[in-house]
């Protein structure tokens, strides 16, 4: 199979970017905050060196490189829906409400998204490839608006995300959308009118971990003092009191509404 | 066709949600800085307070005393008034904004998913309400001429929502939350 030679030094720069982001990583002590992350981005590595070798020794076209490259992506797939729960995690875990507001939203997504997976694995010939394009196709989805919610809720609160955490989220979101935009102009319809996306399908990977490296450029900032947190007790009743409070001004000014329209 | 359009106009969509909520995120730091050493008096809504100036000014114009139903009539505004009455408005707009703020970082912390929907719902609401009267008197501002009762109502939804803060910020204070209302208020 012929691969231009433009693809081919995007494919090598790719792989070059990922090396250094799992060194980065690991030097940084990227772990210590974001465990999940790190077993990615040493996953994004060992992905390419495995079905490298697998194509090396069984060929391109052979029965075992066909499952070893599906159940790779398969695997890192996994990964990418593990980080974005543990980027709503880190982000959010000082915020009891909000926190348990997140994690039913992530939770609900990922079982629909795992069953409707299922269910395309069942109707389909080769289960493994249903499997995985229904869970690619409702990850990059449920992912961009999972992020975006995050950010839009972090803007909201002022709850800020530290830089590598924004870094990773800015990163996976732009990825994600392409993502979508990706299964639209890579399929057998318009692949003859946008031949050249497929360039651009594999340098929007690399801008993405471009975005994760440049954080890590330098030593990681220790991470911003943990927020004043009130006592539950005092959460609850202060914020009891806020809302009959709330209630009476939202009813008087109804009234007042309703005086001036009559 | 319908099959490659939807998904390019949600994937662009998406993509122009991203730029909007960065470029928001980068101008609040910036504003979070440059606020960065303001006194706790000018963190909370005080505009407000400068509601019976605004009125004595503009009844001291010499038209309006001639004026028998003084609080229900649009009073067309010169130069100078419309002016005042613009900042004005403006500043009810940042006392809005500031206490919206406030509300937010406090109702952050609410201990369980029940009472922050609760909490949330009531701020949309007061915020649907601000924003009506707001729009309505910028509209007539633009053509000169503002009716006093209606700003009156703008300048109470104010008021009480800072009234409310300031009340609930004592109210945790008094109780030995110090060190909480001092990072809310700084983080808002």
């Amino acid at each position: 199979m012929h691969i231009p030679a433009f693809e081919n030094l995007l494919w090598g720069l790719g792989t070059a970017l990922k090396v250094l982001l799992c060194i980065l990583v690991v030097y940084r002590r990227v772990y210590s905050r974001l465990p999940l992350f790190t077993v990615y981005a040493v996953l994004l590595v060992v992905e390419v060196i495995f079905v490298w070798l697998v194509y090396r020794t069984w060929g391109y076209t052979s029965g075992v490189a066909w499952y070893a490259y599906w159940s790779a992506l398969a695997i890192v797939l996994l990964a990418r829906g593990l980080v974005i729960a543990e980027l709503c995690w880190v982000s959010l875990k000082n915020y009891p409400g909000v926190w348990s507001l997140a994690r039913k939203i992530v939770g609900v997504t990922a079982t629909a998204l795992l069953a409707s997976a299922g269910v395309s694995a069942a109707l389909n010939k080769h289960w493994i490839v249903g499997f995985v394009l229904t869970t690619e196709r409702g990850l990059e989805f449920a992912a961009s608006v999972i992020l975006i919610l995050l950010l839009a809720v972090s803007i909201q609160y002022k709850a800020w995300l530290e830089p590598m955490e924004h870094s990773i989220l800015i990163g996976l979101a732009v990825y994600s959308i392409f993502q979508m935009l990706n299964r639209t102009f890579m399929s057998p319809l318009m692949t003859p009118y946008f031949h050249w996306w497929d360039s651009v399908r594999i340098a929007c990977f690399d801008i993405a971990i471009v975005t994760w490296l440049y954080p890590l450029r330098r030593p990681l900032p220790t991470p911003s003092a943990p927020p004043v947190l009130l006592s539950e007790e005092a959460a609850s009743d202060s914020l009891h009191q806020l809302l009959e409070r709330m209630q009476e001004l939202t009813s008087e000014l109804k009234h007042l509404r309703k005086a001036i329209w009559k | 066709m319908i099959g490659f359009v939807v998904p390019i106009a949600l994937a662009l969509a998406l993509l122009g949600l991203l730029l909007v909520l960065s470029h928001r995120e980068k101008s609040e730091k910036r504003r979070l800085a440059s606020e960065g050493y303001l006194p706790v008096e000018e963190r909370v809504p005080r505009h407000y307070k400068m509601f019976t100036v605004i009125e004595k000014k503009l009844w001291s114009a010499e038209e309006y005393k001639r004026v028998n139903t003084w609080d229900s009539t649009n009073l067309s505004l010169r130069q100078t008034e419309s002016k005042l009455v613009a900042e004005y408005v403006r500043g009810l707009r940042e006392d809005f904004g500031r206490g919206n703020r406030i509300f937010g970082a406090v109702i952050l912390h609410s201990p369980d998913v029940r009472i922050l929907s609760q909490l949330e719902r009531q701020r949309l609401r007061l915020r649907f309400s601000f924003w009506t009267w707001y729009v309505l008197i910028s509209v007539k501002l633009r053509m000169n001429s503002v009716s006093v009762r209606e700003l009156k109502r703008l300048t109470d939804v104010v008021a009480t929502f800072a009234y409310q803060i300031r009340t609930m910020l004592i109210a945790l204070e008094e109780s030995g939350n110090s060190e909480f209302v001092r990072s809310v208020l700084s983080r808002s």
